[in-house]
Parts: structure tokens; C-alpha cells; sequence
């Protein structure tokens, strides 16, 4: 993948000591240092042994198999051994152990943690909002997929900072994985604060992680310390400047290949489309202004008082409430339910009074479904002093009379045509019942101007959608346009992200002043002039003041040809309430008067979509047989473009056009002084980009580069050697600059960064390496004398004890519980209780099923807000990298783990399955608790106290004393 | 210690970031830090008693701290910062403030007040009828009406006012100072914040979280109205016996391994936490205060929000006699929305107003004049905060005010301050700081001042950097210190 990456060591220039920093020294082998003590002595052993003899120290002795094997396991996979690998251990074959432990699942679930603390990593914005990020999970899967298949490292940078190059889309989470202000503000000073505080935070963790070097602390001046100018700061920054938070498609193997396939798919659909564009000639939905009636409607009024409603059967079928039509018939446009009357023998039951004028086409509807209905119910029409008859209709059957048999539950007719209607203003229709006593039913009636199609069904347009509504009409020279909203799809005011108005292809609202009804105040998200600022979205629209109704006005200097106008409620998709549905839309010439153009009156109910077929008319068609083939081609195209699942997205950030960087003058974004090319640190190397190079081209530069640096290898041998031993041989890791610590073995760290190089990058090659040390499997026993030279051990002269870290408690917990769940993968679980807040409100929740008993990396991690039980326990808040955890000891710690619902309900459960397995006798109730705890068995004065405890207080009693134990709480 | 036989060649690099971190026995190399070559200071902390009292740099004049934080942006031109030019011009343009754009977009004329004016205490300071009582003492404060912010949005600006920084991440001032000075009652934590009772504020757990310092020093967050996690085991003879075994297991395991420091502070951080399963109950209980107290506080009012305040106002009182460092009380929460539980009078400020004034005024009146009575003013810094101020216009089409970091007020009171004292001032509408114009982290570095502590020597070492409380700025505000 890397091909330009040659692992020889030839490829590493050496580098400068630029201003004597230790840290950028030419990376070479060093010998091996003669030791007196031991010749043959593993390699590791001989560098720490040459430093404890100069200091007069001597190693600790091989700790016992015991606690070698609980050791292995806890550092390697953040579990403890279970028990047949406690029968099975032997620690005359520790290579093989080494290897079974690298192998297994829980090795990358472990070691994966250490490197999202690094790179801040959560699933949730931070800041006021702190908002989830529900696809940021893929980042922390990929990072536990990487470590567990040993991925080469030089590789495993290069993807997260350009992986979307590489076919690696879910490793640029690694860019973006920190906080995020979304919290926007038409102040521009806020906004440029937040976007530089955002760049600011890519270079620091870029930085930091890889080369452990501060490059931040140069954003507002030249480096106190290291040789980092400010300007080498805004190279860095250049790097990133196309690089927005966001999600982007996941495209894995799976969603590559359902890519290929729609797109076979699309071009095959656009060919049918088009052939069918020749065969068909008029093609193309037009606004055309049919009117459709509802029940619900105040221009149809009953004239006796109804009986009831009769609500339609649910389901998909002819009638029935979600029917969702075909070819041959409209889906369900009467909502839930008709209107029915028990009425006497030939009465006029309702009347519909559309207030239209002119010639038009005109369906009826009614409730079918059961066998008491009218079978001879009438309709006439009154206008202009005249009755006239217009249809005789048997309410027992779907509309056209087919199907009569009573399906004994209330479905809605379809569509029946009337025929032609000549309306004057006054006219209206009216429905009287059957010439026998019994139920009469009313629904929705349509009227479509004449002319506007002559197909068997009215020609109504997709039902409002919550993205994107278009209405096309006859070109009209206006110089103002409104659009009048006058009912909604759900209460509330109406919400409107953009109105656009065209011209050919040109946005003309763009260029036109505008008014409203009325706005919402008190957010900046909402304010008027998002109506036609170009920008889409929840987050830059206009809402009124007025529940269910509003009005906007463009206005023009110089008229306008319009023939287009599309408007929406929120293109990004997250909401579709405050939508629109009774609107219509007029325009004007000078002082002349309004002129409707287009009303939601011709749609479908609101959300239903006919799709592409039912836009083809076929009026005139010249061959009939091949439009049916073809039309019927594209229906099964659609179809099965709709069975592919849309890809799915990662939260691995947006990449834009890169705007120019400056410089900032005391890193004050409102202070921009030369443009700043993308590169990196001049003392560190070179990257030779041009000041307009493309935006993906500066982070695959910047990660090849970042991929071969002899630093890169310094710093993550120095990682791993602090996992496996609590502290790096540099003991701040994320800074090898002056202001960090200086290495304690400098020869140790070069001679693990060359064999990292020339093992290929293998992470787990430089792990066999520490494991098979004695170094690393003495024993963790203090020796006064040893302390008194060296307290913390930084020398190596026993194996620095430690505290678990929060993961590797709650897991090892549940693990010796035998309640863990070790499910690998996909969205994480919650740490918190469900929201029910107008905000979102993080409270823990107290009890823990399910999922939750997953192991604790699979958490979904809320930036700031701490897990209830094990937060406390140094767990990083994801503010910012956290290259070293700390271990502090403090008695709400004690308080957590002694009193928490948690570790009572695994204490319990414990103790259940150790009954379970032993039965009533104390004696092995206690040595089973001990095995599965502390993986040994009691001594006798514990086993005493342990039975005495047992019998005051229950044996989960003891299980939660254990839990709380040194012994268990620590690495031994 | 151990430095002696390191390869490193400077104290810092080894006390840098492995202090409280990876490095295993962390707290237990802190024990000798104190005085480093380059003049910074670090408190030395033993692994066992974290908590423990320390020195200050220099003589403190206080020993305790507590901070009123009222969430939302309390809006400076309706309660502490009279301006009679605003009473004179209000429904007239701001003057050069033409197309300003602040936070929700833009503006309408200059707004008077919706509350009155009135010189009050004997010092005859102006301040407004929404918050009388706290009004009538004016003569214990010493007011900032300079105070500016860096940011204009309620997280990012409590993170400011909380932590001296506006990302998410840093070390809140709680957890500064008990890093510090530790506590005197080892009995209860250092820090105790008190949520407000109708929730957390804007950027919860960062106003009292431990950023990048030991977890120790993180803030418990409880109040009279929130119990504190996990303090209360099922059963109170059980947890005594268990605890006693867990004690007996942990000495066996330490017997057998040697004197281990670090094992030592795991045993002694369970004694600390039996003594706070007593003390904090204790201290919680208000039903030992006589009837007076609870209706000066209020703790009886049929509002629950006010009742709830109320008795945090005088759990905060308990907290600080039974010698709590850092007491941080908050008044108003998030969980709402805009304005409904905190300070963020963005469109009806005169309705939002009328029902969140009251419920600070009485308590937190009520509280500063406990602690006069008592004495504790005279050991205990007192910090009224908000994170930023209000525009003295309207917003445009709106009936309050947009968020205004340019000029607000704080105000202190207690050991340590001259009162009745008023420092700087904003243009003549409230609407920038114009005289002795004041950030955060010179008040931070006021308040150091005042615990004894010199805010640039008060460092810790993380991700390359030795960061303060008050980032790279800060100045201590002499005008306003009582010398005496």
C-alpha cells in the first residue's frame, strides 16, 4: 500500500540534532552493551542490566507462574486468565503463551484503548450540545481490527490521516475525532475563533500521536522550546484546511460493492428513461393544477349531522390505509378514515362547493368495504341554477365496481371518474343516499383542469416531502413572487431552509430582496434571511411566527423570467415537521395582481412519492407495447435500486476545497498575515507542496511522510514500552522535545525503533520482544534496599506495580462474574439512561443488562461526562490527547467500587455461580470464590476470615470484598 | 526519592508528565516535589492523603473559596451595573453599533431595564429592584464591572469562567486549588459542586472536572438536592464487617509484598471513604438547623426551584464551617432550554427575569449574611460569576437581550477584598469595557492571590506544556485587594 516506502534504513536520512534535541538524531542500531552479569542475556535485558549495574542494582527473580500468567493476560488482553488457562499454564513454554495471548480476540480490544485515549477519541461533540455521533464507532473498530491483525504501523498512520485515499475511509476518524463547537452564530469572530480551534486541534493530535512532539505550542509564537516556528504551526495547518467535522459514506467492502452496483444500475435506469423520453414525447411532471377535496376539508359540508368516521383497515392492500397504489390506481389519498351517515331513504346527505371556475375532470370516492352500503348512492351537480346527474355509484365495491365482495372492513374506494363538469364559482356537488334506508358514505372528490392530461387517473404530483419540493410552470415575467403557507403537516410554525426561484438554471431568489409574515426569534439557526442565502439545512432556515401559517415575498429591482421555483423544510434530511402542505404560490408584474402558479392542491398526501413512473404521461404514444416493456423495465430498476441499502456514513470528517492559509499573527484568526504553504516542521524533514496542491494530495503527502520518519518509531516503541511497563523509557510520550522527559535507556529505544523498522512496521513483533525479557517477567515485589536508590522503579530493577485501569476493572470484573458479554464490534453501548431532556442530558444509568455487559471499549464515549461507576478511575475526558493516564488513588473511588449498584450485582452473581458450581459447602464456596477472583486459591487464615464473613453476610459479601482487594485491583 | 541515580538531567523532565501519571506509584513521587530549579511550584502531596492541607506560596487571606456561578449570562445592565445613559436613551440606536452582529444575529435600539434603580447600603451603591436583598448588601462587595470573555457561547464561555480556557479539557479552578492547598476536613472532599436543583449547567462536569490534573481533585458534584454517588452501601453492619475483611486481605497482601506506598493509599483512601459515608450525611443534614435559618434561607418556599436553592445556599454554609476548600454553587441549569432553568434572557428577559431573580435573591442573601454572622467572611473568599453579560439593546424583532462578552460583572466578597469596592467600568450603556478592562484570568489570578497562591508558579505539566489556570495572562487585581 505504502509503495513509496522503502523500510530500509537507508531510506531514513539521518537527521539533524537540530538544537542538540536528542530526539531527531540519526536513528542507527546501537550495539549491545557488554554486561557482566549475564552475556547471553536477551537483548532488552542486556540494555536495562547495563543501567542498573552503573547504578549498583540487580533484577528482581522471575515472578511465579501465577502471577506471570495473570500478568500476561491482564497487560496483553485487559482480562484475567480463566481457568483453563490457569490448568494449562507453564511457564517453561512462555513463547508459545506469548504468541496464544497475542492471538487472542481481546488482545486488540485492549490495546486499541490506549491509542483512542491518544487521539481523544469519543462519540459525542463536546461543548454545550455535546450531541452524539452515532457513526463514529466504525474509527474504534478499525483501530481494534488494526492492533489485532498487526497491521504495519507505517501503514496505520498513513491511513488515519489519508486513508480516504486509500480505501480506508474509516480510519480518517482519527481527524476528527476530537471536540466540536457546534454551536454557530452569525458573529464572524466566534466563527473564525471556532474553525481555527478546530484546525488547532487536528495539528496537536497529528503531532502529538505520531511524532510526539508539540507543534501546537507554536500556533501564536516560535516554539519556547523545541525547533518549531510558528510558521512550521500554519504548514501543519495547511495540511488540514480542507478537513471539516462531519460524516462522510463508509465505504467498506460491502457498501464498494453495492457502490459498483447502483451505478450499473443508474446508468441503465438513465438509458431507459431516455428511450422512454423518445417513445413517450411528453414527458416530465408539470405543476398541473388539479384540486383535491378531502372530508376533512371546510368546502365539503355535511348537510345532516354524520354518524361517524369509519377508519380504513391498516395495511398495504387496495383500501386500505397504506395502500401504496400502482400503475393502475392512486395510492390512499383519503387519510384515515371516510365520513358514513345511517341516513333515511334519498336524502342529500353533503355538499362540495370547490369555488372553482372553468372546465374540469372529476373523480369521486367513497368508504367501501361492507355489504350494507348504498348501492345507488347519487351525486348531481348544481351551478348556475342547473341539477344535473352525474353518477349513480354502489357503495359496497371499489371504485369502477369491480371486486363487490364485502371485504368486512372499512376500505377507501380509489378513484372513480365522473366525467367532464362545467363549474361556475357557485357550483356544487351533492350526495344523497341509496333508495333504501342505510349507511352512505363520503371521501375525497379531485377536479383536474381539462387538458391537463387525459389519462384514467388524475395526474397529482409526489405528496410534499420534508427535503426538496419543485414546481414547475408556464415561464411568467414577474418582479415579485410569494409563497403563502396556510397549513402545515403537523402543528407548529412553518419552517422553510430555502426558497429558490430559477430562471433557466439560475437561482434568481438569490438576487431578490425579501419580506415575511413574521419570524421566529431567539435562534440563530431561524432567521429570515436564510430564506435564500443559498445555504441548506435545518441550521440556516426561516420559521414564522404564526403556528400553521406564514408568507414570503421575494421582490426583484428589474422583472425576472421565472418558470421554476423549488423550496424545502431541511435538505440535510434530520427533520420534516413544520412542513408545508396547504401553501400556494403567486407572482406579479409591476402593480398587476396576483397570479397563482402552483398550490400543493395537486399533490399527493404529504411524504407519498409516486416515483419516477407515474411522472410518465402517455398521451398520443405512437407504440404502446414498447412504452408497457419499458415502463416496466424501469419499475423493476427502481425496485431494485431501492433494495440497496444506502451507504453507510463514518463520522470521518468532510473534505472541501482548501481555502488559502495564513499565518496569524499571535494565532489570532482575525490577525492573518502571509499565506503559509502546507508542509511540515523544517528541522523535522521536508514536504515540498504547492501553496495550491488539492486537499486530499497535502494529507497523503503529510502521511507518507509522517510514515517514514525515524521519530514516528521512537515515539510508538516508546508507547508500547509504557503499556507494558506503566512508563515509556521517555516518560512523556506525546513530547520528545526539550520541554519532556529525556529517555532513561536512549540506546533501548533506538535498538526497539530499528527492529520496529525492520520487522515491516509489525507492532507485535516489538511486543514478543519486551514479553520474552526477564525484565519484563520479574517480579513486582519491593525491595527496601532497590526502592531507596530508585522509588519508582524507572531503572527496571523489579516490574513497577500499577493500578488496572477503569477498562481493564469493569471487564476483569465481569469476566470472573461470568457475566461478560464479548460481543467484538458495531455501535457501541450506553453508559447513560435515555433522554427525555430538551437538551441532551447525560445521566448514568445504575443498572446494567444487555448489551451494557459488553466489555468497556464498546461504550459509546461521551466526551466530558464520566461513566457512572469507573469514570473516576482516571478515565480521560476526551477534551484533549491523553498520552498517559493517571492513576489516582481517591476515596470516591473507594466509594464506587465498594458501594456501586454495579459491583453489588456482580458480586451477587458471582456468588450465585459459585454456588451453582460447588453447592452449599462454605469451604468450597470460598475457594471458588478466590479461584475466580483472584485466580488462587486461599491460604488457611484467609480461608477462615473468608468463612466467617461468609456466614455473617452471604458469600457475595466476600466476592465484593475481593473485588475491592489490592490483589485484584492491580497488576501483580 | 530516586532522582539521584536518573539518566535525566533535570528534575522537571522527571517530575513532568509521569507525576500523577503512567508512572505506576504516580502520587508517590509528588511526595518531595516542591520548589523546582525553575522556579515553579508544585504542591507535594503524599499517595496516602491526597487531601491533605499544604502551604500556600505566601500568607493566604483565605482559606476557603465560594463561588456563586449563575449560568445563562446574567445580564449586568438589569442588576449590578447602573447606567443612568441607558435609563436616558433607551428606544435610540446604539451609537456605533450600526449592523452589529452579536450571538443570535442582530439588534433593536437601546433597552432600559425593566427593574428600577436605587443607591442602596451605606455606601449608597446603585443596584436594581430584581434582586433587592442581595442588593442590601452592597457593602460587603467588591464589584468588576470590566470583566470581559473571549467567547460569546454558554459552553465555550462557562469552560472560560470554570477553567480559565474555552475548549473542553482543562483543569476546572475547584481542582486547581485543591491540587494546591488540599483540604482541612479529611473527612469530606476538597471540592464539592452543587448543581443547581433544576440540573447541571451548560458544560456540566467541566466546571468541576479534573481536565488534565489527578482525578482526586475533581469536584464531588452533590447537593441538598442530589445525593453523592455511591455513598451509601445496602446495609450498615454488613459494609462495616466487609470492610473490615477487605482491610485484614489488603494488610496480609501487603505484609507479604513489602512496604508498597502506593498500596498504602489504596488502604487509606477506604478509611477516607467510611469517615465521608459519615460526614457528608452529616453535613447534608439541614433538620439540626433551627427554624429561623430555614426561613431566612428560604428552604420553605412553596417554589420547589427556590426551596431547592435555598437549602444548597445553606448546605454551601455547612460545607464551608466543616472546612471544605472549594464550594461551587450553581444557580440555574440547561436541561430546559434557552432561558426556561437559567440566566439566557434572549426573548421575554422581563417574564424570565421576574421568576429567576427571586430565587437567587433571598437564599444567596441569605447565605452571605450567615457567613458575615458567623465569622466565615473572614477566612472565606466569596465569588459571584456568570460566564458572560447581556447587551443593553433588545434583540431585533425580541423583548431580551443577546449575549454580550465585551463587558459584565462580577462581583467578590469576603477575606481578602476591599468593600464596598467598585473596580473599572463599562461605556456609558453597558455594553464594552472601557476602564480597567479586566479578563478572567486576571480575576482567577486575583482569587490565587487571595489563597496564597502566585498563579504563574501554580503549574502542571501536560502534552508539552507547564498550563495554569490562567493560561498565558493573568494579573493580579491589587486595586481591589485588602491589604490589611
Amino acid at each position: 500500500m505504502l509503495l513509496a516506502l522503502s523500510l530500509s534504513l537507508l531510506a531514513l536520512a539521518p537527521m539533524p540534532a537540530e538544537d542538540g534535541l536528542w530526539s531527531l538524531g540519526p536513528l542507527v542500531r546501537p550495539p549491545l552493551p557488554e554486561v557482566g552479569s549475564d552475556s547471553d542475556a536477551h537483548p532488552i535485558d542486556r540494555f536495562v542490566l547495563a543501567e542498573l549495574e552503573a547504578a549498583g542494582l540487580a533484577p528482581s527473580p522471575v515472578a511465579t507462574d501465577h502471577e506471570l500468567l495473570r500478568r500476561l493476560c491482564l497487560v496483553m488482553t485487559g482480562l484475567p486468565p480463566d481457568e483453563a488457562a490457569r490448568a494449562a499454564f507453564d511457564s517453561t513454554d512462555w513463547d508459545a503463551w506469548v504468541e496464544r495471548t497475542l492471538a487472542s480476540p481481546h488482545y486488540g480490544e485492549r490495546w486499541a484503548q490506549h491509542w483512542l485515549d491518544l487521539v481523544r477519541f469519543a462519540e459525542t461533540d463536546g461543548f454545550e450540545t455535546n450531541t452524539p455521533r452515532p457513526d463514529a464507532w466504525p474509527y474504534r473498530d478499525w483501530v481494534i481490527e488494526s492492533f489485532q491483525s498487526d497491521r504495519p504501523f507505517d501503514e496505520f498512520v498513513l491511513a488515519q490521516v489519508a486513508g480516504d485515499a486509500i480505501g480506508e475511509d474509516a480510519a480518517t476518524g482519527f481527524l476528527v475525532a476530537g471536540p466540536y463547537d457546534t454551536v454557530k452564530s452569525p458573529d464572524v469572530v466566534l466563527t473564525s475563533n471556532q474553525r481555527q480551534a478546530e484546525l488547532s486541534d487536528m495539528v496537536n493530535a497529528t503531532s502529538t500521536a505520531f511524532l510526539g512532539l508539540t507543534v501546537a505550542c507554536a500556533q501564536c509564537h516560535d516554539h519556547k522550546f523545541d525547533p518549531i516556528a510558528q510558521t512550521d504551526f500554519f504548514r501543519m495547518q495547511a495540511v488540514f484546511a480542507g478537513v471539516q467535522h462531519g460524516s462522510r459514506p463508509w465505504r467498506d467492502e460491502v457498501g464498494l460493492a453495492h457502490e459498483a452496483r447502483r451505478g450499473l444500475l443508474e446508468e441503465e435506469r438513465a438509458r431507459v428513461q431516455q428511450q422512454l423520453g423518445d417513445l413517450a414525447g411528453d414527458v416530465g411532471p408539470a405543476t398541473l393544477g388539479a384540486v383535491v377535496i378531502d372530508d376533512e376539508d371546510p368546502r365539503m359540508r355535511a348537510l345532516v349531522e354524520p354518524t361517524g368516521k369509519g377508519m380504513l383497515a391498516g395495511g398495504r392492500e387496495r383500501g386500505q390505509a397504506q395502500d401504496p397504489g400502482d400503475l393502475t390506481r392512486l395510492p390512499n389519498l383519503a387519510g384515515a378514515s371516510y365520513t358514513w351517515w345511517d341516513a333515511p331513504a334519498r336524502t342529500d346527505v353533503l355538499e362540495v362547493a370547490p369555488g372553482l371556475e372553468g372546465e374540469y375532470r372529476l373523480w369521486i370516492s367513497w368508504g367501501a368495504g361492507w355489504g350494507t352500503h348504498a348501492p345507488d348512492a347519487r351525486v348531481r351537480l348544481e351551478s348556475g341554477g342547473q341539477r344535473r346527474h352525474l353518477a349513480t355509484v354502489d357503495q359496497r365495491t371499489f371504485a369502477g365496481g369491480v371486486d363487490s365482495s364485502a371485504h368486512g372492513q372499512p376500505r377507501w374506494s380509489g378513484l372513480q371518474l365522473v366525467g367532464r363538469v362545467e363549474l361556475g364559482a357557485e357550483a356544487r356537488l351533492v350526495l344523497t343516499s341509496g333508495s333504501g334506508a342505510g349507511p352512505v358514505t363520503a371521501d375525497v372528490v379531485v377536479f383536474e383542469p381539462v387538458g391537463a392530461s387525459d389519462a384514467s387517473l388524475p395526474q397529482l404530483r409526489d405528496g410534499v416531502l420534508g427535503t426538496v419540493n419543485q414546481e414547475r410552470f408556464e415561464p411568467f415575467v414577474a418582479d415579485a413572487l410569494r409563497l403563502r403557507i396556510e397549513a402545515t403537516v403537523a402543528p407548529g410554525e412553518p419552517c422553510i431552509d430555502e426558497l429558490e426561484v430559477f430562471s433557466g438554471e439560475d437561482n434568481v431568489a438569490r438576487r431578490a430582496s425579501f419580506r415575511t409574515s413574521g419570524d421566529y426569534t431567539g435562534d440563530p439557526k431561524h432567521r429570515p434571511e436564510h430564506i435564500n442565502d443559498g445555504q441548506y439545512g435545518n441550521g440556516r432556515s426561516w420559521i414564522s411566527n404564526t403556528r400553521g401559517a406564514g408568507w414570503v415575498e421575494l421582490a426583484w429591482e428589474a422583472p425576472v423570467t421565472i418558470e421554476r421555483v423549488r423550496w424545502g423544510r431541511d435538505r440535510e434530511q434530520a427533520y420534516r415537521d413544520r412542513l408545508a402542505r396547504d401553501y400556494v404560490i403567486e407572482v406579479r408584474h409591476w402593480d398587476g395582481p396576483w397570479v397563482v402558479v402552483a398550490t400543493g392542491e395537486d399533490r399527493l398526501p404529504p411524504f407519498l412519492e409516486r416515483g419516477d413512473v407515474a411522472a410518465y404521461r402517455f398521451a398520443n404514444v405512437p407504440d404502446p407495447a414498447a412504452v408497457h416493456a419499458q415502463v416496466q423495465r424501469l419499475t423493476a430498476l427502481e425496485a431494485e435500486l431501492a433494495a440497496i441499502p444506502g451507504p453507510p456514513s463514518v463520522y470521518g470528517g468532510r473534505f472541501v476545497a482548501v481555502p488559502a492559509t495564513h499565518r496569524l499573527d499571535r494565532g489570532d484568526p482575525l490577525q492573518p498575515r502571509e499565506v503559509v504553504a502546507p508542509g511540515v516542521p523544517v528541522a523535522l524533514g521536508q514536504v515540498d507542496l504547492d501553496p495550491a496542491a488539492p486537499e486530499q494530495e497535502r494529507r497523503l503527502a503529510l502521511g507518507q511522510w509522517l510514515a517514514t520518519h525515524p521519530l514516528t518509531a521512537r515515539v510508538i516503541v516508546n508507547r508500547l514500552w509504557a503499556q507494558h511497563f506503566g512508563t515509556g523509557l521517555v516518560a512523556t510520550p506525546s513530547d520528545f522535545g526539550h520541554m519532556g522527559s529525556a529517555p532513561s535507556h536512549p540506546e533501548l529505544l533506538d535498538w526497539l525503533a530499528v527492529e520496529l523498522i525492520e520487522s515491516g512496521w509489525s507492532l507485535k513483533h516489538v511486543q514478543r520482544l519486551i514479553l520474552g525479557s526477564r525484565t519484563w517477567r520479574q517480579s513486582s515485589r519491593n525491595r527496601t534496599a532497590a526502592a531507596a536508590v530508585d522509588a519508582d522503579s524507572r531503572l527496571l530493577w523489579r516490574f513497577p506495580p500499577r493500578r488496572l485501569e477503569a477498562e481493564a476493572l469493569r471487564d476483569s470484573v465481569l469476566a470472573c462474574a461470568g457475566t461478560l458479554d464479548r460481543t467484538p464490534s458495531g455501535p457501541g453501548w450506553s453508559a447513560f439512561e435515555p433522554n427525555t431532556n430538551y437538551v441532551r442530558v447525560y445521566v448514568p444509568r445504575t443498572s446494567f443488562t444487555g448489551d451494557s455487559l459488553r466489555r468497556m471499549v464498546y461504550m459509546t464515549k461521551v466526551r466530558m461526562e464520566p461513566e457512572g461507576t469507573f469514570g473516576i478511575f482516571d478515565v480521560p475526558d476526551g477534551g484533549t490527547p491523553c498520552p498517559v493516564r493517571g492513576t489516582s488513588t481517591t476515596p470516591l473511588q473507594a466509594l464506587s467500587l465498594f458501594n456501586s449498584p454495579f459491583v453489588l450485582a456482580q458480586s451477587q452473581a458471582l456468588a450465585q455461580r459459585v454456588i451453582d458450581e460447588v453447592g452449599e459447602d462454605p469451604v468450597a464456596q470460598v475457594a471458588g470464590t478466590y479461584l475466580r477472583i483472584l485466580g488462587r486459591s486461599p491460604a488457611c487464615a484467609e480461608a477462615s476470615d473468608a468463612r466467617d464473613l461468609v456466614a455473617a453476610h452471604g458469600l457475595a459479601s466476600l466476592a465484593r470484598a475481593l473485588f475491592n482487594s489490592n490483589e485484584f485491583v492491580l497488576f501483580p | 526519592m530516586s532522582s539521584s541515580s536518573f539518566p535525566d538531567p533535570t528534575r522537571r523532565a522527571l517530575l513532568g508528565g509521569a507525576l500523577f501519571g503512567g508512572a505506576g506509584l504516580g502520587l508517590a513521587q509528588i511526595a518531595l516535589a516542591d520548589l523546582l530549579q525553575d522556579g515553579r511550584w508544585r504542591p507535594s502531596i503524599s499517595p496516602s492523603t491526597p487531601y491533605a492541607a499544604r502551604l500556600p506560596h505566601h500568607r493566604a487571606r483565605a482559606k476557603r473559596v465560594l463561588q456563586i456561578y449563575c449560568t445563562g449570562a446574567v445580564s449586568h445592565v438589569d442588576t449590578w451595573d447602573y447606567k443612568p445613559e441607558l435609563l436616558k436613551r433607551s428606544g435610540e440606536p446604539m451609537p456605533g453599533a450600526e449592523g452589529l452582529i452579536t450571538f443570535q444575529g442582530e439588534n433593536g435600539n437601546l433597552q432600559r431595564s425593566p427593574w428600577a434603580f436605587r443607591p442602596r447600603g451605606e455606601c449608597g451603591k446603585w443596584t436594581s429592584d430584581l434582586l433587592p436583598q442581595l442588593g442590601s448588601l452592597v457593602d460587603e462587595m467588591c464589584f468588576v464591572h470590566s470583566l470581559t470573555s473571549k467567547t460569546n457561547t454558554h459552553g465555550p464561555g462557562e469552560n472560560f469562567m470554570g477553567t480559565g480556557f474555552v475548549l473542553d479539557g482543562y483543569p476546572s479552578a475547584g481542582a486547581w486549588v485543591s491540587y494546591a492547598l488540599g483540604t482541612e476536613n479529611q473527612d469530606l472532599p476538597a471540592f464539592v459542586a452543587l448543581p443547581d436543583p433544576r440540573g447541571v449547567p451548560q458544560s456540566s462536569v467541566n466546571n468541576w472536572g479534573p481536565g488534565f490534573l489527578p482525578a482526586a481533585f475533581q469536584g464531588a458534584p452533590f447537593s441538598a438536592n442530589r445525593p453523592l454517588a455511591h455513598l451509601k452501601g445496602p446495609d450498615v453492619a454488613r459494609d462495616r464487617d466487609v470492610r473490615a475483611f477487605l482491610e485484614r486481605a489488603n494488610e496480609r497482601h501487603l505484609a507479604e509484598r513489602g512496604a508498597d506506598s502506593d498500596l498504602r493509599a489504596r488502604i487509606a483512601s477506604y478509611e477516607l471513604a467510611a469517615r465521608m459515608q459519615l460526614s457528608v450525611p452529616e453535613a447534608l443534614d439541614l433538620a439540626g438547623e433551627p427554624d429561623s435559618i430555614h426561613r431566612a434561607y428560604g428552604t420553605d418556599h412553596p417554589d420547589k426551584v427556590h426551596a431547592g436553592f435555598a437549602r444548597n445556599c445553606l448546605l454551601s454554609r455547612r460545607l464551608l464551617e466543616r472546612g471544605v476548600r472549594f464550594v461551587q454553587l450553581f444557580n440555574g441549569a440547561y436541561a430546559m432550554g434557552e432561558g426556561i432553568g437559567n440566566w439566557d434572557g434572549h426573548k421575554t428577559l422581563h417574564e424570565q427575569y421576574s421568576k429567576h431573580g427571586p430565587v437567587l435573591d433571598q437564599p444567596a442573601a441569605a447565605l452571605l449574611r450567615d457567613l458575615k454572622t458567623r465569622g466565615l467572611l473572614e477566612d472565606t473568599l466569596v465569588m459571584w460569576v456568570t460566564e458572560f453579560g447581556r447587551m443593553p439593546t433588545f434583540q431585533k424583532g425580541a423583548s431580551g437581550r443577546d449575549h454580550n462578552p465585551a463587558g459584565f460583572t462580577a462581583w467578590l466578597a469576603g477575606a481578602g477584598v476591599k468593600a464596598p469596592f467598585s473596580y473599572g467600568a463599562t461605556d456609558d450603556f453597558g455594553h464594552r469595557a472601557v476602564e480597567q478592562v479586566t479578563g478572567v484570568h486576571d480575576l482567577y489570578a486575583t482569587v490565587l492571590h487571595i489563597l496564597g497562591l502566585d498563579h504563574e508558579r501554580l503549574t502542571y505539566y501536560h502534552n508539552g506544556i507547564e498550563r495554569r489556570l490562567t493560561d498565558v495572562e493573568g494579573r493580579v487585581l491589587r486595586p481591589i485587594l485588602d491589604e490589611g
